[in-house]
C-alpha cells in the first residue's frame, strides 16, 4: 500500500474537522450587529434608539403587535425600538449576570429584592435613578409616584436613593378561600363567613367525600392554613405592635421582629432563632407562639388537611379537579378558577369565603400595608447616560396617562381588551383567552394608579380585590420603608444550618409534626447548641439594628411631621362595636 | 450463508429450548421471568404516561393514573402544538442529533485509537490531561464568554455541536473496546506499511460497531436533549431545539403556577400542567424509540478473545 | 491476547522528539481532540477564581474584588457539612454499587436469552423510564407510596399491616432511590455491557461447552471476568463525581421536607437551600471546586488501586 495517500487521507479528514469549526465561528457573524441604525427623522429631532429589556417568564402572545402599534404612536415622541428579551424565572438571574460577564447590552432589566438587587446595588451595578423622580421634566412619573410611595422603596447604604422603578399595585394580598356552593347547600349547611362556619364546612366534606381534600394547600405552606388562622384575632396582632413589636422582612422567607420603643430598636429576632432569643421581649411575646401551629395540626388530625401535604405541588388544579374541597388563592384568579371548575366538575358552584375579619367588617386603618414594592426595573451602570435618559422617558410615557399604560399592561384596546370607564375592563366578545396578550404587568406596568377590575365578577370577590388597594383599610407600619440590606452578612446569612433551621420551621405549619412542641423544642436546641450559627445570627442581628436604626430615625422624623399615629387596640374596638 | 455466520456469532445459545440440559433450561426459564418482569415494571409506568398524557386533566388529578381513564383529551398537545415552531424544531434537534453524532464519533474515535496504542509513550499522560476535564470546570460564566464573545457562537446552529463534540467519557469507553482488539491486527498491517489513519478506519472501526453503536447512541442523547445551550446563545427562535421549546413550557409552567395567584391578569388561563409535561415526554421520546432498536442490529459479535485472562 | 507483551518490531527511541516524530500520526489523530479540550475546557478552567471573589458581572473575572477563602466559609460554618458529605457519597456508592450490578444482570440475562423479537422488545423498553423525567417520576411515587391511597400502603393494609408513612420515614429513603435509580437507569446502563458482551469470540464459549460446563459456569468462569476492565472504567469515571450530589432527582423527589433530610440531603440540596435567595456566583463556584477537589484525590487513589489490579483498566 502507498503510504503517501493515506498520508493525504488522514490530513483531508483532519482538515474537514478543522474547517468545520472554523466555518461554524463565522455562522453567527451578522446576528449580533443588530446595532442602532435608524435615522433621526423623527418629529422629535432624536436619534432612534434600540433598547433592549431582559424580563423574566415566557414571552408574551401577541407582544410584537403591542410593540408596532407602541412605535407607531410614539415614533415622533419617543423613536424608539423596544426589544424584550425573555428567560425562565429559574434561570433569569444567572443569565443577566452571565449576558453583563460577556458585555452584552442590557439597557434595563427585571430584578427584585428576593432576586440579586441587594447585592447589585451594593456591588455598584445599577444606576442611581433619584434625580427622575418628582422631577418636572418627567410629570408622568412625578404623577404616578407620590413621595409618600417613594419613601418606601428607597434602598442603598444610606437608605435614600432609588435604584429602580417600584412596581407594585397593592398594600396588602387580596386571597381569599375559594369553596364548593354545591357541596355546601347538599349538606345544608349557612353560607360560610367565618372561621366557625368554615370549619364545618371542612368537617362536612371529611364525613361526607372521603376522597376529597377539604382544603388544599401546597407542601411551602404559602396561602395556607397559617394565613386563614393567624388573622382570626385581629386584636393580637394590634397588641403586638403597641407593645412595639413590628415584623420586617429581611430577605425571601426570613423574617425580623424588632422590639422598638421611641424610635429606639431594643431588641431583635430573627425566624429561626430558639425561643430563648425571645426572653428580652414583652410579656407575653417573651416566648415562641405556636398556637397556629397547634390549631394546624388540629385540622391536619381531623382529616382537613391531606396527609402528605409536603408533596402537593399545585393547589388550583387540585381545587378545579374536583378532588379538593376548598382553596386559598388571588382574588384576581376568581375567573379561570371559575371555568377550570365547572368544566371538569358537572353542577359545581363556586363561592368564596373571605377569612379575613378585617376586610369582611369594612374597618378601616388596622391591617398593615403600604407601598413596598418587591418587584422593579433597573438600569445597569452600563447603559449610557442618553439612553438612561430615553428609558425614563418612555417609563414617564407609560405612567403619564392610562391610555398608555394600558397598552402594555392589557394590549390594543378593542382587540385584547375593552376599557370600560375609568377602573374596569372586558374582554371582547368571542376572544380566545388561551392566544389574548398576556403580559405581566408585575414586570413593567403595575402602579397603584392604574389600575383596572373585571367586570361582572360578584360583587364579594371584587371587594376584596378593592380592599387590596384601598390606602384606608391599611395602616402605614413603622418599618414600611426599611429596606434590609443582606449584603453585608451574606456570609453569615448563608449558614446552610439556618436554612434547615427556617425549613424544619416552616415544615410546622403543614401540620405533619405529631406534637408541634417537641419538634419545635428540638429545633430550638439544636439551634442553641450551635455555636457558630448563634454567632451568626448575632452578626446578622447587629446589622438589623444599625440599620433599622437609621430608617427609624428619618422616620421619626417623618412622623413628626406628618403626625403619624399608630393603630391601637382601643381603636379598635371602638371600631368593633360602632 | 453470511447471516447464518453473523447469527451464529451473535447468539450466544445455539442450541434450541428442547436440546438444553434441565439446568440450561431452568436457566433460559428464569432469566426470562427476571427480564420480562423487569420490562413490564418498565414498559406500565410508560404506557400509563401515555395514556395519561391523553386524560382530561382534572380527571388526572383527581383519579390518579388509569389505564382507562373516565375522561379523555388532547388539551396538552394542544397546548405543547399550539407553538408553531415545533416542526422546525423537530428539523433542527434530528439536524444537529445527526450531524453531531457523526462528527462526535469521528473524533471520538480518532483520539480513542491514539489512547489505546500502547507505543505511544505518553497515552498515560494525554489520558489523565482528558479526564482532568471531568472533575474540574470553570463554570458558566468563562464559558459563556468564550463562546459568546470570543467564538461568536450566538444563533448559530453549530452551538449546539461544537462544545459538545468530545466527552471524554465516551472517549475512555471507546479505548477500552479498542482494548480487546489483539494488537496483532494492527501490527500485521502496519509491517504490510498501512497507515494508521487506515489501521483506524478500515481496521479498528468495523470491528468495534457495537461499542460504535453504543458511543453514538449516548453522543446522540447527548444532542437530542441540548436545551441549555438554546437558552442562552439561541435568540432566534427558529434554531431552537425541541427540548428547549418543551423546557421553556415546563418551566413557565412551574413558575406559572406558583405566581398565577398573586401576578396574573385575571382571566389568566393556567394551561394543564400535569398532563403537558407528560406529553412532553411522550413527544421528545418518539425518535429515540425509533433509534435504538435500529442500532440493536449492529450489536454483532466482535473479536474479543476471552479466557486468556480470566 | 492484550495488548502487554506487544512485540514491538521499532526500536524504541527516547526523548520527546523522537517519539514525536516515530508516532507522528498516532499523535496527530488526538490532536483534534486535544484542541478541543484546550478550547472548550482548560481556557475556561481560569472561571475557578470566582470562587475566590465577590464576583461582580461587571467587572468580570479580572476585575472583581478578591476574597480568599470567604466564599468557601458558610458551607464549613454548618454544623452537618460532615455528614452532607458523608450522605452524598454513601448514595453515591450505593447508586454505583447497585446500579452496576443491576445493569450487568440485565446484560447478561439478556445476551444469555438470544436474539429473538421478543428479547429485542424487552431490551427496547428497558430503556424507556430513562426518558421520563423526575417531576413525573415524583409523580408516579406519590401514587406508590401516598399515605392516604398510595399502592404500597394498599398492600400492607391487604395483608394487615400498618401502613407506612413514607414521607417522613428517612430510614426507607435510601432503598427508596435506589429502586427508582435502577428503575429509572439500569436498562439504560446495561447498553455498555451488552456491547462488551457481544464483543466477546463465541468461540470461547463454544470451547467451554465442549468442555461440559454448564450456563452458569460460562457466566461466571467467561462473562464475568472479560467485564472487569469495563466495570473498573465505569466505576473509575464515576469516582470523580462521586460529591456530586444528584440534585434533580432528589430535590424533585424529596423538596424541603425537612423530615427527610437525615437521610437524603446532599451537598447539592444543601448548598441550594442556603444560597438559593442570594444566588452569590463565587458561593456556588466554591462548593464546586470543594466537590470536585476531593472526588480528585478520590480518583487518584482509586486509579493508583485500578492500576495495581488491572492495568489497561486504569484511566492514568
Amino acid at each position: 500500500m502507498n503510504k503517501k495517500i493515506f498520508n493525504r487521507f488522514g490530513a483531508a479528514a483532519l482538515a474537514a474537522i478543522m474547517a468545520a469549526s472554523v466555518l461554524s465561528g463565522c455562522g453567527g457573524d451578522d446576528s449580533s450587529s443588530t446595532a442602532s441604525s435608524g435615522g433621526t427623522d423623527a418629529a422629535s429631532g432624536k436619534e432612534h434608539l434600540d433598547i433592549t429589556c431582559y424580563l423574566f417568564g415566557d414571552k408574551p402572545n401577541q407582544i410584537d403587535d403591542v410593540l408596532a402599534e407602541f412605535e407607531k404612536r410614539t415614533a415622533d415622541e419617543l423613536n424608539m425600538s423596544l426589544e424584550f428579551n425573555w428567560a425562565p424565572q429559574s434561570d433569569y438571574t444567572n443569565n443577566i449576570k452571565l449576558k453583563l460577564s460577556a458585555g452584552e447590552e442590557v439597557d434595563m432589566c427585571f430584578d427584585a429584592p428576593w432576586m440579586n438587587m441587594n447585592t447589585f446595588i451594593m456591588q455598584g451595578n445599577y444606576q442611581d435613578l433619584t434625580s427622575y423622580f418628582h422631577n418636572p421634566e418627567y410629570p408622568g412619573l412625578e404623577a404616578a409616584f407620590s413621595e409618600e410611595f417613594m419613601s418606601n422603596n428607597l434602598m442603598g447604604e444610606n437608605g435614600d436613593t432609588v435604584y429602580g422603578i417600584p412596581l407594585t399595585q397593592s398594600f396588602g394580598e387580596g386571597g381569599m378561600v375559594f369553596i364548593r356552593g354545591d357541596l355546601r347547600k347538599k349538606y345544608g349547611l349557612d353560607p360560610v363567613t367565618d372561621l366557625e362556619s368554615y370549619e364545618a364546612y371542612l368537617q362536612a366534606i371529611v364525613d361526607n367525600e372521603p376522597s376529597m381534600i377539604p382544603f388544599v394547600m401546597k407542601k411551602n405552606g404559602s396561602y395556607g392554613a397559617a394565613s386563614i388562622i393567624d388573622v382570626q384575632d385581629p386584636a393580637k396582632g394590634i397588641a403586638k405592635l403597641e407593645a412595639g413589636l413590628w415584623d420586617v422582612k429581611l430577605a425571601a422567607g426570613i423574617v425580623a421582629t424588632l422590639y422598638i420603643q421611641d424610635y429606639k430598636v431594643i431588641d431583635c429576632v430573627i425566624s429561626g432563632e430558639p425561643s430563648s432569643a425571645y426572653a428580652n421581649f414583652p410579656a407575653p411575646y417573651n416566648q415562641t407562639d405556636l398556637t397556629t401551629q397547634k390549631k394546624i395540626r388540629e385540622w391536619y388530625e381531623k382529616g382537613y388537611i391531606e396527609k402528605d401535604v409536603i408533596t402537593r405541588e399545585d393547589a388550583q388544579a387540585t381545587f378545579t379537579s374536583g378532588k379538593g374541597a376548598s382553596f386559598m388563592w388571588g382574588a384576581p384568579q376568581y375567573n379561570s378558577v371559575l371555568s377550570a371548575l365547572t368544566q371538569s366538575v358537572e353542577g359545581a358552584e363556586l363561592e368564596v369565603y373571605n377569612y379575613d375579619p378585617l376586610t369582611a367588617q369594612d374597618i378601616t386603618g388596622m391591617k398593615k400595608g403600604a407601598y413596598t414594592a418587591w418587584n422593579f426595573i433597573c438600569i445597569p451602570v452600563t447603559t449610557s447616560e442618553e439612553k438612561t435618559d430615553r428609558i425614563m422617558e418612555f417609563f414617564d410615557w407609560i405612567f403619564s396617562s392610562s391610555e398608555n399604560h394600558d397598552l402594555f399592561e392589557w394590549g390594543i384596546e378593542g382587540k385584547n381588551f375593552v376599557a370600560v370607564g375609568e377602573d374596569q375592563y372586558e374582554y371582547p366578545e368571542g376572544l380566545d383567552l388561551t392566544t389574548n396578550y398576556n403580559f405581566p404587568g408585575y414586570e413593567l406596568t403595575w402602579n397603584p394608579n392604574f389600575i383596572r377590575y373585571p367586570v361582572g365578577y360578584p360583587d364579594d370577590v371584587l371587594q376584596i380585590m378593592k380592599n387590596a388597594n384601598n390606602p384606608d383599610v391599611y395602616y402605614d407600619p413603622l418599618l414600611s420603608g426599611f429596606r434590609f440590606n443582606g449584603d453585608p452578612v451574606k456570609n453569615q446569612l448563608a449558614n446552610p444550618d439556618f436554612a434547615t433551621a427556617k425549613t424544619r420551621r416552616d415544615n410546622l405549619s403543614l401540620g405533619i409534626f405529631e406534637d408541634v412542641e417537641a419538634e419545635s423544642a428540638a429545633i430550638d436546641e439544636e439551634v442553641a447548641n450551635n455555636k457558630t450559627l448563634q454567632e451568626d445570627i448575632a452578626a446578622i442581628k447587629e446589622e438589623v439594628i444599625k440599620q433599622a436604626e437609621v430608617y427609624l430615625e428619618k422616620r421619626k422624623a417623618q412622623d413628626e411631621a406628618n403626625g403619624t399615629t399608630y393603630p391601637t387596640v382601643a381603636d379598635l374596638e371602638a371600631q368593633l362595636n360602632s | 450463508m453470511a447471516k447464518k455466520e453473523k447469527e451464529s456469532q451473535t447468539l450466544r445459545t445455539t442450541q434450541p429450548f428442547h436440546l438444553m440440559s434441565r439446568g440450561d433450561k431452568m436457566v433460559t426459564i428464569v432469566f426470562g421471568t427476571v427480564i420480562t418482569l423487569f420490562s413490564v415494571a418498565c414498559l406500565m409506568p410508560f404506557i400509563l404516561v401515555v395514556i395519561a398524557s391523553f386524560t382530561d386533566e382534572a380527571t388526572l388529578v383527581r383519579e390518579g393514573y388509569r389505564f382507562i381513564p373516565s375522561q379523555w383529551s388532547i388539551e396538552a398537545y394542544k397546548a405543547i402544538f399550539r407553538s408553531d415552531t415545533i416542526p422546525r424544531a423537530y428539523a433542527i434537534s434530528i439536524f444537529v442529533t445527526v450531524v453531531g453524532t457523526v462528527m462526535s464519533l469521528i473524533i471520538t474515535a480518532m483520539g480513542a485509537y491514539t489512547l489505546s496504542c500502547t507505543q505511544v509513550k505518553y497515552r498515560n499522560k494525554i489520558a489523565f490531561f482528558f479526564y482532568f476535564t471531568m472533575l474540574f470546570n470553570g463554570g458558566m460564566v468563562p464559558t459563556y464568554i468564550l463562546i459568546s464573545k470570543y467564538l461568536n457562537l450566538r444563533d448559530s446552529i453549530w452551538v449546539y455541536i461544537i462544545p459538545a463534540l468530545l466527552n471524554p467519557w465516551n472517549m475512555f469507553m471507546l479505548r477500552n473496546f479498542f482494548n480487546d482488539i489483539p494488537e496483532a491486527l494492527k501490527e500485521s498491517a502496519r509491517l504490510e506499511g498501512a497507515h494508521e489513519w487506515l489501521i483506524l478506519f478500515r481496521i479498528i472501526l468495523p470491528l468495534s460497531l457495537p461499542a460504535l453503536a453504543t458511543i453514538g447512541l449516548f453522543y446522540a442523547l447527548n444532542y437530542w436533549n441540548a436545551w441549555m445551550e438554546a437558552m442562552l446563545y439561541i435568540d432566534d427562535e427558529k434554531l431552537y431545539t425541541l427540548q428547549y421549546i418543551i423546557m421553556k413550557i415546563i418551566r413557565n409552567i412551574n413558575s406559572a403556577t406558583q405566581i398565577a395567584g398573586e401576578g396574573a391578569a385575571a382571566g389568566t388561563v393556567v394551561p394543564p400542567s400535569y398532563t403537558i409535561r407528560l406529553a412532553t415526554a411522550i413527544v421528545t421520546i418518539g425518535p429515540i424509540v425509533f433509534l435504538y432498536p435500529f442500532l440493536q442490529k449492529y450489536f454483532v459479535g466482535g473479536l474479543k478473545v476471552g479466557g486468556v485472562k480470566g | 491476547m492484550k495488548n502487554e507483551a506487544v512485540p514491538v518490531m521499532r526500536k524504541k527511541k527516547t526523548g520527546f522528539f523522537g517519539e514525536m516524530r516515530q508516532n507522528f500520526w498516532l499523535y496527530m489523530l488526538i490532536v483534534p481532540c486535544i484542541l478541543f479540550a484546550i478550547i472548550f475546557k482548560y481556557l475556561p478552567m481560569v472561571g475557578i477564581v470566582i470562587a475566590f471573589q465577590d464576583y461582580n458581572p461587571i467587572k468580570g473575572m479580572f476585575g472583581s474584588e478578591f476574597v480568599g477563602l470567604d466564599n468557601f466559609k458558610y458551607f464549613f460554618r454548618g454544623s452537618q457539612w460532615l455528614q452532607i458529605t458523608f450522605n452524598t457519597l454513601y448514595l453515591n456508592v450505593l447508586f454505583i454499587v447497585t446500579g452496576t450490578i443491576a445493569s450487568i444482570a440485565i446484560a447478561i440475562m439478556i445476551t444469555e436469552l438470544g436474539k429473538n423479537w421478543f428479547v429485542r422488545l424487552n431490551q427496547s423498553v428497558m430503556i424507556f423510564p430513562n426518558f421520563i423525567s423526575y417531576a413525573v417520576v415524583a409523580m408516579f411515587a406519590q401514587a406508590f407510596i401516598g399515605s392516604d391511597d398510595g399502592y404500597v400502603n394498599q398492600w400492607i393494609e391487604m395483608f394487615g399491616g400498618t401502613p407506612i408513612s413514607f414521607y417522613s420515614e428517612p430510614g426507607v429513603w435510601p432503598l427508596i432511590l435506589v429502586i427508582i435509580r435502577i428503575w429509572k437507569g439500569a436498562g439504560y446502563g446495561a447498553i455498555v455491557y451488552m456491547a462488551a458482551i457481544v464483543g466477546i469470540d463465541n468461540g470461547v464459549y463454544e470451547a467451554a461447552r465442549i468442555d461440559g460446563a454448564s450456563r452458569m459456569q460460562t457466566i461466571f468462569r467467561i462473562t464475568l471476568p472479560m467485564l472487569k476492565d469495563t466495570v473498573i472504567l465505569l466505576t473509575l469515571l464515576s469516582v470523580g463525581n462521586i460529591f456530586y450530589g444528584d440534585f434533580g432527582m432528589i430535590y424533585t423527589l424529596v423538596g424541603d421536607n425537612s423530615m427527610l433530610f437525615e437521610t437524603t440531603d446532599v451537598i447539592d440540596t444543601y448548598v441550594f437551600r442556603s444560597i438559593r435567595t442570594s444566588g452569590s456566583m463565587g458561593m456556588s463556584a466554591a462548593v464546586g471546586l470543594y466537590q470536585s477537589l476531593i472526588g480528585f484525590f478520590l480518583v487518584i487513589g482509586v486509579n493508583a488501586l485500578a492500576k495495581k489490579f488491572s492495568p489497561e483498566s486504569a484511566i492514568f
